[in-house]
């Protein structure tokens, strides 16, 4: 049985631990979506520890869910759009989102023509639509499944499929591009991307 | 291969979506043009930048449990994942117990695990010894009661156990269980290797599979038994009995292995994260004996015998025999 339907198992019994666990294993990517959402990772905490406070009073019912991890994703999803929306009428989708920040990428070594790079690729992703950024947010940053994607997103995988594409085309033309200022061979470039210290 | 279906290639390597056939035409459309394989390399690079952890984690559990008037639980860290292991195992073999004992007593059970990096020297109540290699965990019922002594692991232990010829000493894993008296022994069942198996320094043991009580085999000092996964029957086979508990004393031995299972072992023994950046590279094999190196240092000596780059990302190395264009 899988880790995480383990959890819910015992947390469906009142096992307090069991909650633990499940934080420990789900808190951080909830919270690096949420805060893609809402833009404040004070906001983000607050959401995501509502998530798990609902899942603990819907303890006796959890049998019924299929997939653990996305349903953490659309409740922390669906209150981030409760939080978004200007007033209490007004229903938001994922098509009324306007932004999705995308977690700064750090790399362990401190070379300032690096860090440049790097610059150069976040801001071409964060040029794409925020569905686009979402889509390859939750692929690359949180390792989800494309199926799993599909479900907290409700967009099929194959447009999923399309969105992660055009992120990566994109990254690679801000790649070419630095490579165009300073015409570091292959290897030089690979190494910046890796990081290495040889 | 049309060219606007490239980046979606890349993407579904990249995100762990592609089946055999789109393996078979990645490879394909790689071995077209050295740009393509360049264009997957950076972008793997980039893919596997690590994103920088938050310590927010730590508050939204201490939030979530203020919220719900709960005591935060004090076990903390990556150490449940294998206590959730361990409680799994626990149940597969709760009925050997039982049958084992037959008290009535709740049973307490005495818990020890090692991080990586770590060994931890262990004395049993009836003056055996264990040494817990890292990312280990054993745990045996409190005060070693029973007919039996049973103890529980998960992960790799040499035991030296102390001699009691009316109550046997028996090491239980998900996969076999290593029945003995007195003697000395290395057993290694860490559930991401793929086998367990059992090897023999001194003395006498048997080795059953846990899944087949009729399938047994008696070890003699250097020989081990093994137990692969996928396989039904356990093998025995040879071992060197100095290598048995080399790493004791922190050295690493290895005799003809693998290069994905070194790499799992030096992961465990250095908390790192090692990654094979293509598949041929799963077919080298090693004989090799390292005793203080650092893994930095153990990763280019393994690079002399056979040409691969190293990389180094933090806790990562990323091992690649794919060659630069100059």
């Amino acid at each position: 049985m899988p880790l995480l339907q383990q959890m819910v198992l015992r947390i469906q019994s009142g096992d307090e631990q069991a909650l633990h666990d499940l934080m420990q294993e789900m808190a951080d990517e909830l919270l690096l979506f949420a805060t893609g959402l809402v833009k404040s990772s004070k906001l983000a905490e607050e959401i995501v520890s509502d998530t798990f406070v609902k899942i603990w009073h819907k303890k006796r019912k959890l049998h019924e869910i299929r997939d653990v991890k996305s349903y953490l994703y659309i409740i922390t999803r669906n209150a981030c759009f409760n939080h978004l929306r200007s007033s209490k009428e007004e229903l938001i989708s994922l098509d009324d989102i306007q932004d999705f920040q995308l977690p700064a990428m750090h790399s362990s070594d401190r070379e300032s023509f690096q860090e440049e790079m790097l610059e150069l690729i976040h801001q071409a992703i964060d040029s794409l639509p925020p569905k686009c950024k979402m889509a390859f947010s939750l692929a690359k940053i949180q390792g989800l499944r494309y199926k799993e994607i599909s479900n907290i997103m409700g967009i099929s995988v194959n447009t999923i499929n399309n969105h992660i594409a055009k992120a990566l085309e994109l990254i690679l033309e801000a790649l070419n591009e630095h490579k165009d200022l300073t015409p570091p061979s292959s290897k030089k470039l690979l190494s910046i991307m890796l990081g290495i210290t040889l | 291969m049309r060219e606007k279906n490239r980046f979606e290639q890349y993407a579904r390597y990249l995100a762990n979506e592609n089946n055999t056939n789109e393996d078979k035409s990645l490879e394909a459309l790689l071995s077209q043009d050295k740009k393509y394989l360049e264009e997957l390399k950076a972008l793997s690079g980039y893919w596997n930048l690590v994103q920088q952890k938050s310590n927010s984690k730590h508050r939204v559990v201490k939030k979530t449990f203020a919220k719900l008037g709960l005591n935060q639980p004090r076990k903390i860290g990556s150490v449940f994942i294998r206590y959730a292991a361990a409680i799994a195992l626990l149940l597969s073999v709760a009925v050997n117990i039982y049958l084992g004992q037959r008290t009535n007593d709740s049973l307490e059970m005495v818990e020890a695990q090692t991080a990586s990096g770590e060994v931890e020297e262990i004395k049993l109540p009836d003056g055996s010894t264990v040494w817990l290699n890292s990312m280990s965990t054993i745990f045996y019922p409190k005060g070693l009661q029973g007919k039996q002594r049973n103890v529980f692991l998960d992960g790799e232990a040499f035991f030296e156990v102390a001699k009691d010829a009316r109550k046997p000493f028996i090491v239980h894993t998900s996969e076999m269980q290593v029945e003995v008296l007195g003697t000395r022994f290395n057993v290694s069942s860490y559930n991401n290797d793929g086998y367990t198996s059992a090897s023999l320094e001194e003395g006498r043991v048997k080795v059953y599979n846990a899944k087949n009580d009729v399938d047994f085999v008696e070890l003699v000092p250097g020989q081990k038994a093994l137990l692969a996964e996928g396989q039904e029957k356990l093998l025995r086979s040879v071992c060197n009995t100095k290598d048995i508990s080399a790493w004791k004393e922190g050295r690493i031995r290895f005799y003809n292995t693998s290069l994905p299972q070194i790499a799992k072992k030096l992961e465990r023994k250095f908390g790192a994260t090692i990654i094979l950046m293509d598949p041929e590279m799963e077919k080298l094999r090693y004989t090799a004996d390292f005793e203080d190196e650092s893994l930095g240092e153990i990763l280019s000596l393994l690079n002399i015998a056979y040409d691969f780059q190293v990389y180094k990302n933090g806790n990562r190395y990323i091992l690649s025999t794919l060659k630069e264009q100059q």
